[in-house]
């Protein structure tokens, strides 16, 4: 049976095949490292094929008029350094979770085994959204400045939306209802 | 002084018929061969060896080719048998003497970096018994490698033992029983005449006579280029991979300049012109390249600097050290035997194939201002076709004349695409279809060799993206075969596409390097790394995400 996850106004559906977790909701993060005022979280973190995904979902669709000076101020290099600065967390957060809580070994063992285990890729995926088409030199430059960032844990970076595609295998993104219209004032 | 024929007639005249020969030391007691060079040799030899030995000169095997008559019957082969097949694996010819055949085959040049053919050593002991004659041999072949000169024709009483020992993989021979050779007048003659591997008489493929031989056996990479005071630079070290090199950076940080100044520095040290001592050699060339005002290599040094110092170094040997300053001295400090590699070629910006057609004289009658470079990519494209193209480069032919359509012909001094029975001149061709018709007709002559160096600046010049992404794999497949490669490049496509070969190690086999040109301040530095993700300073992304930024801003923007 499939396990989903509704974040923002999108549904992430991962397989039976996947051993994921919705870490910024999790209490192993919102109890543990993200007590640590500054610490940031990606939205998911999975298991599947010998290979460890951090997916860090941005939808920013339908938020044109009222925050459009905070988008244009999303510049790839200030997305790119909050990407990494939430792998880097969720990172560390990891470890802690599978350190300190032996209640729920079955779910963080596998999370800390994999950050060891040099066998087992690190996969980071930006699942961005935005409204329009944009040109295929975005997705490509910004996945090589977070790449450029990442360089001291991993070089497979991603970006994919619903247009691009590029899910990982087994996980099924799809709208939710509302998805894409601009928020009312 | 006789003429070289005369020499070698008086030579075969005094092989008495009792078999016993008479080597080039009693030609030159006998006063019928200048001393000089074989005194130069055998001291070479003796400090090699702390015994003696002489060396037969390259003219001594200069014959005369109407004498060429050799039953191939009357050799007699003395192969170890595990040596023997590995030989003759390697040749996989159907021959009944297949390593002869290679071995002898093989030699049709004199070794470009020794200036010796061979090495040919007096023992009169040996063949005595069988365990004096593998002594022997094997003492020879030592003597081979330490000299670098992996053929050796071992002179005994009673065989000439001629003895193929590459630096790499085993040592073979062929003995040829003196009692057979002067049987006959004329039989000696044509054996040597056989060392020489006239292409008639023999059906061995280019890559399997000495010249590749030699090359492939000495095959080195460059290493590292210090720079110091030069162009744009203070100070700079780069550590090339093996693989492909690939400098990034923006108009004027040097990337030409270093490209340039590697190649001149490269291409005299693997050269040799004896009218010209090697230091000028390689200044003019630095000039010649470089185009500086009034061939002054002074103009090439830093501004803040009162000297330049180019330094390469390869994977064996010592580093070669060009250094000039600003009164115009020019010093060289290098190895009389550089160990890099020996066939580098450069390949300019802009396309040569439509260039080449009165280039020449008009370069040669200084009539126009080119630098040197399109001069040799010239030279090189009009090299006359190799019968067979080298096994390792063969397979990427077909594909690059399926993408240009067609195959490359030469007629006259003009270029032509050859597409079925239309011939469609060089001319009338896209400038980025005639960039890859040109290293089509390079790997097809042998200028672009499994053992060389090549040298490209900006292939992306002119090349729609698809070429670009063809011409990315097509550097991966050269250096997958053993070609050292340096491209400069500001193209998205083409360097992150190596990148992405190295990240995902795609072909592990082909270690890719990128460099980083940073001009600041204080001269130009450079950061290396693996992969593009390495570079802090990588101006193409740097522009691309800016790229993405404006778009941002404006789809807001317009939104709004």
């Amino acid at each position: 049976m499939s396990t989903s996850w509704a974040e923002g106004k999108l549904s992430f559906d991962f397989e039976p095949t996947w051993h994921a977790v919705k870490w910024d909701d999790n209490p192993a993060y919102r109890d543990g490292l993200g007590r640590v005022t500054g610490c940031k979280a990606v939205d998911f973190c999975g298991l599947r094929d010998g290979a460890l995904y951090l997916i860090e979902v941005k939808d920013f669709r339908g938020h044109r008029i009222e925050n459009k000076e905070r988008l244009v101020e999303e510049s790839s290099d200030s997305l790119a350094d909050e990407v990494a600065h939430k792998v880097c967390d969720t990172v560390a957060g990891l470890v802690g979770a599978h350190r300190t809580r032996p209640g729920d070994e079955t779910i963080w063992k596998p999370f800390g085994e994999a950050l060891a285990d040099l066998k087992i890729e690190i996969r980071v995926v930006l699942w961005l959204e935005e409204d329009g088409r944009r040109g295929p030199g975005r997705g490509m430059s910004l996945a090589d400045r977070i790449k450029q960032k990442l360089r001291w844990l991993t070089t497979r970076v991603i970006l994919a939306n619903q247009s691009l595609g590029k899910a990982p295998p087994g996980l099924t993104v799809r709208n939710l209802a509302g998805a894409g219209r601009d928020e009312p004032s | 002084m006789p003429s070289l024929v005369t020499i070698h007639r008086d030579w075969l005249k005094q092989i008495p018929k009792e078999g016993i020969f008479v080597t080039p030391a009693a030609l030159v007691a006998a006063d019928a061969y200048p001393t000089e060079p074989v005194d130069e040799v055998s001291a070479v030899l003796s400090r090699a060896t702390g015994d003696g030995g002489v060396l037969i000169q390259p003219t001594m095997l200069l014959l005369d080719p109407a004498a060429m008559a050799w039953p191939k019957d009357r050799w007699t082969t003395l192969l170890p048998g595990e040596d023997g097949d590995a030989l003759r694996a390697a040749f996989a010819e159907v021959d009944p003497l297949p390593a002869a055949t290679a071995v002898l085959g093989a030699l049709r040049a004199p070794d470009p970096a020794t200036g010796w053919i061979a090495l040919a050593i007096e023992d009169n002991d040996m063949g005595t018994d069988a365990a004096g004659a593998l002594q022997s041999t094997s003492r020879a072949a030592s003597l081979g490698r330490a000299l670098r000169t992996p053929l050796i024709v071992l002179f005994g009483r009673r065989e000439i033992r001629l003895i193929h020992a590459p630096l790499k993989g085993p040592s073979a021979w062929v003995s040829f029983p003196l009692a057979q050779l002067v049987a006959e007048d004329g039989l000696l003659l044509g054996a040597l005449h056989m060392l020489i591997g006239e292409r008639r008489l023999l059906s061995l493929p280019d890559d399997k006579r000495l010249p590749a031989l030699l090359a492939a056996s000495r095959a080195t990479k460059i290493k590292s280029l210090d720079l110091k005071g030069f162009s744009t630079f203070l100070y700079g070290e780069l550590g090339f991979a093996p693989g492909i090199n690939v400098f990034l950076g923006p108009n004027g940080s040097g990337k030409t300049h270093v490209l340039k100044g590697l190649y001149a520095l490269l291409r005299g040290l693997s050269e040799k012109d004896d009218n010209v001592g090697r230091r000028d050699y390689i200044a003019r060339k630095l000039a010649g390249v470089l185009k500086p005002e009034g061939d002054d290599l002074s103009r090439l040094v830093h501004w803040s600097m009162a000297s330049a110092m180019l330094r390469a170094r390869a994977e064996r040997g010592e580093p070669a050290e060009l250094s000039f300053d600003l009164p115009g001295n020019v010093s060289l400090v290098a190895e009389d035997a550089w160990s890099g590699p020996e066939q580098i070629l450069y390949l300019p910006t802009r396309e040569v194939l439509t260039l080449n057609e009165g280039l020449a004289v008009a370069y040669q009658t200084r009539q126009i201002a080119f630098d040197e470079t399109i001069y040799d990519a010239c030279l090189a494209l009009e090299a006359p076709l190799l019968r067979t193209v080298p096994e390792a480069l063969e397979n990427l032919l077909p594909r690059l004349e399926h993408i240009l359509g067609g195959s490359v012909e030469l007629r006259g001094n003009r270029f032509y695409l050859r597409r079925g029975d239309r011939l469609v001149e060089a001319q009338l061709l896209a400038e980025g279809i005639r960039k890859v018709a040109s290293v089509a007709r390079l790997i097809a002559n042998g200028s672009i060799a499994s053992y060389g160096a090549l040298i490209w600046d900006e292939p992306e010049g002119n090349l729609n993206p698809v070429l670009v992404v063809a011409v990315a794999d097509l550097l991966v497949d050269l250096a997958a075969q053993g070609v050292q490669i340096f491209v400069a490049s500001h193209d998205y496509l083409l360097v992150r596409r190596l990148s992405l070969i190295a990240e995902y190690k795609k072909h592990p086999e082909v270690p890719i390097r990128f460099f980083g040109f940073c001009p600041t301040p204080a001269g130009v530095t450079v950061e290396m790394g693996e992969i593009l993700a390495d570079l802090a300073h990588n101006p193409i992304l740097d522009e691309f995400t800016r790229q993405a930024d404006f778009e941002q801003a404006l789809f807001y923007e317009i939104s709004a």
